[in-house]
């Protein structure tokens, strides 16, 4: 017999992690209500008279990569053993793996919501409301692309929360926040082109600016949807050789 | 079934929730055009409502925010150019928005603040400015008023004062 086919099995994949998660209503609602929380403790420190909000821009960047990161990290190290079974039986890895973005997409979705509604309970950010949350959404989905390629090599739940500070920290070090761009050297300046939560506070920068620059926005848009993809091939990959190993 | 009527209680709620945020929240979300938001909503569409008169150059639109006893008093060009040093018809406002929108202890004074795009006609440059406007009113029932006149004119010294 025929295994179903990658979209059906994906469907299938994606409702039963749909319906494990609404399982446990209470992890769901921590992860929801995180973001909002985050928001409005953004707010304590802005102030609604802060005419630069650059460094705000930049902390909610990294709070989207970091709910991506934080929600995806365990998710296929804790259920490998189901996994490498059905595999067995002809799952398809990539359709598993589409199904985890799938969901957690979706909850990434509501989380920059809620970060980005409580922040604005007290103050409009400068630009878009729409392009915002849609680049935070996407940078936060580069940050399930991360969660999910740790997961993938993680050897334990645990290891992969542990990995998590070295995926974020990165994002940190390589910015402007850490040193005055003047002072980047070339090594930090290509490796800062990789950090997808530069390219969401890129966004952020161009849409506050007098003059827009469009042709940058897309370019950053393109930039996170390019390193999702790669870390989806890579997290791809990582099974693979995972399945070698057993 | 039960999930469906689960899912179908919580998709119900859901735009009632928003509208409920959109009210507490002073009209900082869209309120859809519908009258909610308080007296923080009140004042930030008066608000918007001003800049639009503004953007068109409708001054005596725009002076009939103030209180009936001054609105013939109230020069809204001679304000425009002290707040954005522009002669009004060099200036084009392209966009707006609001930050916020406060109001006091006592509710009888507000204060919005406006972020303004607009375009130098003559130089051809463009700037973002913030620019807060005050409110007032008399009781907790009467009509919100606008004192931009008193705020933004230029300011004399008290020249019975020293210090």
């Amino acid at each position: 017999m025929n295994p179903p086919s990658f979209t059906h099995q994906r469907q299938i994949l994606a409702a039963r992690y749909q319906a494990s998660m609404l399982g446990d209503l209470g992890t769901v609602a921590l992860l929801l209500l995180q973001a909002p929380f985050i928001g409005w403790l953004c707010t304590l420190v802005w102030s609604p008279d802060d005419t630069q909000l650059y460094s705000l821009y930049f902390v909610l960047s990294l709070a989207a990569v970091w709910f991506g990161c934080i929600n995806a990290c365990r998710e296929i190290v804790k259920e490998r053993a189901i996994v490498e079974r059905e595999r067995l039986l002809g799952l398809s890895m990539s359709a598993y793996i589409c199904s985890q973005f799938q969901v957690l997409s979706l909850i990434a979705l509501l989380q920059v919501l809620f970060l980005q509604l409580a922040v604005e309970w007290s103050f409009s950010l400068n630009g878009a409301f729409l392009i915002q949350t849609l680049v935070l959404w996407m940078a936060s989905i580069t940050g399930i692309g991360l969660g999910l390629f740790v997961s993938a090599i993680a050897k334990s739940q645990e290891r992969a929360v542990g990995a998590i500070p070295l995926l974020i920290l990165p994002q940190i070090l390589f910015s402007e926040f850490a040193t005055s761009r003047e002072q980047f050297t070339d090594v930090v300046l290509i490796v800062e082109k990789v950090m997808p939560v530069r390219w969401c506070y890129e966004v952020f920068k161009q849409l506050a600016a007098v003059e827009t620059e469009w042709g940058g926005v897309f370019l950053s848009f393109l930039v996170l949807a390019i390193i999702s993809g790669v870390l989806g091939v890579l997290t791809r990959l990582a099974l693979v050789s995972q399945r070698e190993v057993l | 079934m039960n999930k469906k009527i689960i899912l179908g209680v919580f998709l119900s709620l859901l735009p009632i929730g928003y509208l409920g945020m959109a009210h507490f929240s002073g009209g900082a979300y869209s309120t859809l055009g519908l009258p909610l938001g308080g007296d923080r909503g009140e004042l930030r569409d008066m608000t918007l409502s001003f800049l639009e008169d503004i953007q068109f150059k409708d001054f005596e639109k725009a002076a009939s925010y103030h209180e009936p006893s001054i609105q013939a008093e109230v020069d809204i060009p001679f304000l425009l150019e002290r707040i954005f040093m522009l002669k009004p018809e060099a200036m084009d406002i392209m966009e707006y928005e609001i930050v916020f929108a406060e109001l006091d202890s006592t509710e009888l004074r507000g204060r919005v603040k406006a972020r303004i795009k607009c375009k130098d006609l003559i130089r051809n440059n463009t700037r973002n400015q913030e620019v807060i406007y005050f409110y007032h009113r008399d009781s907790l029932d009467s009509p919100w008023y606008m004192v931009l006149e008193s705020s933004l004119r230029e300011q004399k010294g008290d020249k019975d004062k020293k210090h």
